[in-house]
């Protein structure tokens, strides 16, 4: 049936390798030869399946998690500090962390347990040392589970004998947290490289340029100033909107002033993920040279949050690195960075030269290239800014956890800010705002192409009516069924609607999207397996008898999808029909015959 | 498991020069003594151990969730001020309001401002004191009174104010009085009825922690000069509003050696109480005498003891209090009484009766027309 075309999940691994395309890619696509063969080690599928950062660690074995605590001055200490503060662990798990380290020592755990926890908390608090386990913070005590095993839960019966033993043992930070967190506390540098200050600038100004007349040096880039908060959000801004754009296909005419394609290693990189594939319809004759257009992975990329989209290019970024040989250390070293990257501060760069090792500047400049830090040249050297693309990658992930936070707090400054833009009468091309009415009408408040396409995927785009700062859009029926067609889910759908829901909504106690929108989107996907489509062929027998026996027949084979014993009609999967329509005609000639 | 609630911390110090001055005497001839034994200090806590101890508590605290925010304010005799965030420049209010997803805290500044502003108020008071001293050996007796004791009162009202703003803020716009948890979406099997019957602090939508993350504010004062009697009204009246706005306040009291010190501050241990309504416990701690106080000993104690947030301190054993004082104390001189005159415009009570007008709300005391015989109202304790 070749009716509707499915655009299926691509298998990421039958991807054309990216190799062939790009030349000017990162360390780790060319040195990956075996990119087409699947990786066996399950520890890499279950990294490979992480939905958040702090995820992501949860499943590293507590070893690399020590040896990024180890780390020197000021990152290791950043790390355990962002470590501690995650959903990873448990309060009670974070309480007993910090006063391990700022008493010292080892404490029996029956000390723990039973003085310093009341009783009713004795369950809490067996977990939250699990936890402390998983993570590399405490010495291995039996406890941990590694994701897919089942934990025994300590408080049951039948583990009397199990739980004493444990009560004997002690519990005992590891060195390497021990040390990152005692630097931490006692540190007062919240930075994790040494800043770019304004004295170095103004140094480099006036000294600088007389010095690169003297060397008479082959200096390209000219040192510029430093960039602007406003100039950072509008770079992220702008590289992240070229990418979705690619995505969704828009023209050039519709993107608007200052976005360009993304280039060849971040279009490989879509491609490789299974977000974008060669057009199935393409009727060329070179297939390397088809377009590229969208796949239903890449329409559920689309309606999530941005943080969960930077997260995915991030993740498939360290899955990449899974076939270096180096893939350990480089990816602590990615990791690292990542994690300190978080904790920095919008507007305040670094030099290239405060990086250590060649994987941490290759890392660097791959994670320029997504967008999530500015790379440009200051005070005669290379330097890089983080965005607030990196920052709120590493605080949401931080928050959100293990479930996928359907309602996301948003920050102070974030709703000021929105607040703003709907406050203008143009409304900006980056944010939206959505108000659900209780009649299907959805009202818009945007301008940008994008949105109105990713809108588009489950409203009704052909009644839309558009105002200079408005656009209406119905949600109908056939629009919600086409995007499930497509392989978006309702609860993306009612994400997506939450998320970006207009803040004044936020103040009062209706619910953000009007419940009968709700329920209805969840019964229209209800209806999609109400109903199965099975493809019979009908057999009409002649008799009772022979409805029996072939009834018979036909259920032996599980074959039988229908009978009806009063019109004496048999319906049987098109694939067994054979079998069954030969098994008839040797009855009847049976019959015949006796 | 609840999730990490964002807190708002506002650290209270005593920092009168005279107590610490004091305590820095005792501690200099203690450890005189002990190195003459060979021994290490054991003497009671300097002002350096303290501030260095609070650093380490706040850097804990920053540790927990990276949208902690902390507000220090130091309190001497004459003085109360907010030493961090500095007014202007990096690291003001507006900084730490505005951040956008990075930490709040900026921890190099933090400790740099705090270092700082403890060295100028301490300073301000210094000077002040001596003036007022030698205005006094000029002008003679005790016409200007000396004021013992540190404004704790001053320091927990400006406490208050500053977490009201913050709220607001945190609200983004809507004003702090509105409950933050019936505002926003109902769960859906609740009913119209839980809806109605939500006021603060009582039902059990006050037992869960703020939703959407919303700042949860908790204040925490660390004493060591005794308390000032003429604020016990003032005190009080902080609390009250505190309890009114779940605010948890915590205690912190820490002793010199010597015995005609006193080991506790009862008022600091009503203001506790009072704040440990339905949504959290207050903690009160006495700091024990000796090397408890002192070689770091100080940062574990408040690390252990003050650090765990409030949805948590149900499941943890922390102390608390057995035995507040609550006996009536007069308004004036800050003594028990049990038997005293009562002002019957403001309620206050007083042990003598005040001569020309009460103390507190200035009302005019009106004799008997036979003169001496006052009314005598028995105070019950």
């Amino acid at each position: 049936m070749g009716g509707i075309k499915r655009k299926a999940d691509e298998d990421v691994k039958s991807a054309p390798p990216p190799t062939k395309r790009d030349k000017k890619a990162s360390v780790a696509t060319t040195s990956a030869p075996s990119a087409a063969t699947t990786s066996k080690d399950p520890l890499e599928e279950i990294l490979a399946s992480s939905n958040s950062l702090f995820e992501y660690l949860e499943n590293l074995p507590p070893r690399a998690l020590k040896l990024i605590y180890a780390l020197p001055a000021p990152r290791g200490p950043l790390v355990a500090a962002a470590v501690l503060r995650s959903s990873s662990l448990t309060d009670l798990a974070r309480q007993i962390a910090l006063r391990l380290v700022a008493c010292g020592g080892t404490f029996k755990i029956q000390t723990i347990v039973e003085s310093w926890i009341h009783r009713h908390g004795s369950r809490d608090a067996f977990v939250a040392l699990r936890r402390l386990e998983c993570m590399g913070i405490l010495m291995p005590l039996g406890l941990a589970t590694r994701p897919g095993e089942e934990g025994t839960d300590i408080d049951d019966e039948g583990n009397e004998a199990k739980r004493a033993k444990l009560m004997e043992m002690d519990a005992c930070l590891t060195d390497q947290f021990k040390t990152a967190m005692a630097a931490y506390l006692i540190t007062s540098c919240s930075s994790p490289w040494p800043l770019i200050t304004r004295e170095q600038i103004e140094e480099y100004k006036k000294n600088g340029d007389i010095k690169k007349q003297q060397d008479g040096e082959k200096e390209s880039k000219p040192s510029r100033d430093p960039p602007t908060l406003k100039e950072l959000e509008s770079y992220t801004q702008s590289s992240w909107d070229s990418v979705l754009h690619f995505l969704v296909g828009s023209d050039e005419s519709d993107r608007g002033e200052g976005i360009k394609e993304p280039d060849e290693a971040m279009v490989g990189f879509l491609t490789q993920i299974g977000l974008m594939q060669s057009d199935p319809d393409y009727k060329g004759k070179d297939n390397s040279r088809a377009p590229l257009v969208i796949t239903s992975k890449g329409y559920e990329f689309m309606l999530r949050d941005s943080n969960a989209q930077v997260w995915q290019f991030v993740l498939q970024y360290l899955n990449a690195l899974a076939h270096h040989e180096q893939k350990d250390q480089i990816r602590v070293e990615a990791l690292s960075i990542l994690i300190c990257l978080g904790s920095c501060r919008v507007g305040e760069g670094y030099h290239m030269s405060v990086l250590g090792s060649k994987y941490a500047r290759v890392v660097i400049k791959d994670f320029g290239r997504f967008g999530l830090l500015f790379g440009c040249r200051i005070a005669g050297k290379n330097a890089f800014y983080p965005t607030e693309a990196v920052v709120n990658l590493v605080a949401s992930s931080e928050k959100a956890g293990r479930e996928a936070s359907a309602i996301i707090g948003q920050s102070v400054a974030a709703s000021r800010a929105l607040e703003d833009a709907l406050a203008a009468p143009v409304p900006s091309r980056t944010h939206l705002a959505l108000v659900v009415q209780t009649n299907f009408q959805v009202v818009a408040y945007t301008r940008s192409k994008l949105h109105i396409s990713t809108l588009g995927l489950f409203c009704d785009i052909s009644t839309f009516r558009k105002l200079p700062n408005v656009i209406f859009f119905h949600i109908t029926r056939d629009s919600i069924r086409s995007a499930f067609r497509l392989g978006v889910l309702a609860d993306q759908i009612l994400r997506f609607l939450h998320v970006h829901a207009h803040p004044m909504l936020r103040n009062s106690d209706q619910p953000l999207v009007p419940s009968n929108v709700i329920d209805q989107i969840l019964l229209w996907d209800k209806e999609r397996h109400r109903v199965v489509m099975d493809e019979v062929w009908v057999h009409q027998c002649r008799d009772d008898a022979e409805f029996t026996a072939a009834r018979h027949f036909a259920s032996d084979l599980d074959a039988l999808a229908w009978g009806a014993a009063h019109t004496n009609k048999l319906y049987i999967h098109i694939h067994y029909a054979e079998q069954v329509s030969a098994y008839v005609r040797r009855w009847r000639t049976k019959q015949a015959g006796r | 498991m609840a999730t990490n609630p964002p807190t708002l911390l506002l650290l209270i110090l005593d920092l009168s020069p005279s107590t610490w001055g004091h305590r820095s005497i005792i501690r200099t001839a203690k450890d005189k003594a002990l190195a003459a034994k060979k021994k290490s200090s054991a003497g009671p806590a300097v002002i350096d151990d303290v501030i260095e101890s609070s650093l380490a508590f706040i850097a804990a605290f920053c540790a927990l969730n990276r949208d902690n925010v902390v507000v220090v304010i130091g309190a001497t005799e004459s003085e109360v001020g907010v030493v961090y965030p500095r007014k202007g420049g990096d690291g003001s209010m507006n900084d730490v309001v505005n951040s956008r997803g990075s930490e709040r805290v900026d921890r190099g500044l933090m400790n740099d401002y705090v270092r700082l502003g403890v060295a100028e108020l301490v300073k301000r008071a210094a000077e002040r004191r001596e003036q007022t001293e030698k205005q006094r050996e000029q002008s003679g007796e005790k016409i200007i009174p000396v004021e013992e004791g540190v404004a704790i009162a001053s320091a927990l009202s400006l406490a208050l104010c500053i977490i009201n703003r913050f709220m607001v803020a945190s609200h983004a716009g809507v004003s702090a009085l509105s409950d933050a948890t019936t505002t926003y979406q109902r769960r859906d099997d609740e009913g119209v009825l839980a809806l109605m019957g939500g006021d603060t602090g009582s039902g059990s939508n006050a037992q869960e922690p703020p939703q959407r993350g919303l700042l949860t504010p908790r204040t925490l004062i660390i004493q060591s000069s005794p308390d000032r009697t003429s604020d016990y009204n003032a005190l009080m009246n902080c609390a009250f509003a505190a309890h009114k706005q779940n605010v948890v306040i915590d205690g912190c009291f820490i002793p010199s050696d010597r015995k005609e010190d006193p080991t506790s501050s009862p008022y600091l241990e009503q203001i506790v109480h009072q704040t440990s309504g339905n949504t959290g416990n207050g903690i009160y701690l006495s700091v024990p005498k000796g090397p408890a106080q002192v070689n770091g000993a100080l940062s574990e104690v408040l690390l252990s003891v003050f650090l765990p947030p409030i949805h948590l301190r149900k499941e943890m054993n922390l102390p608390k209090l057995n035995q507040v004082d609550f006996r009536a104390r007069c308004f004036e001189t800050g003594e028990c009484i049990d038997i005293g005159k009562v002002c019957n415009q403001c309620l206050s009570i007083f042990k003598e009766r005040p001569r020309e007008r009460c103390w507190t709300c200035g009302a005019k005391v009106r004799l008997k027309a036979n003169g001496g015989s006052a009314k005598r109202m028995k105070v019950d304790t």
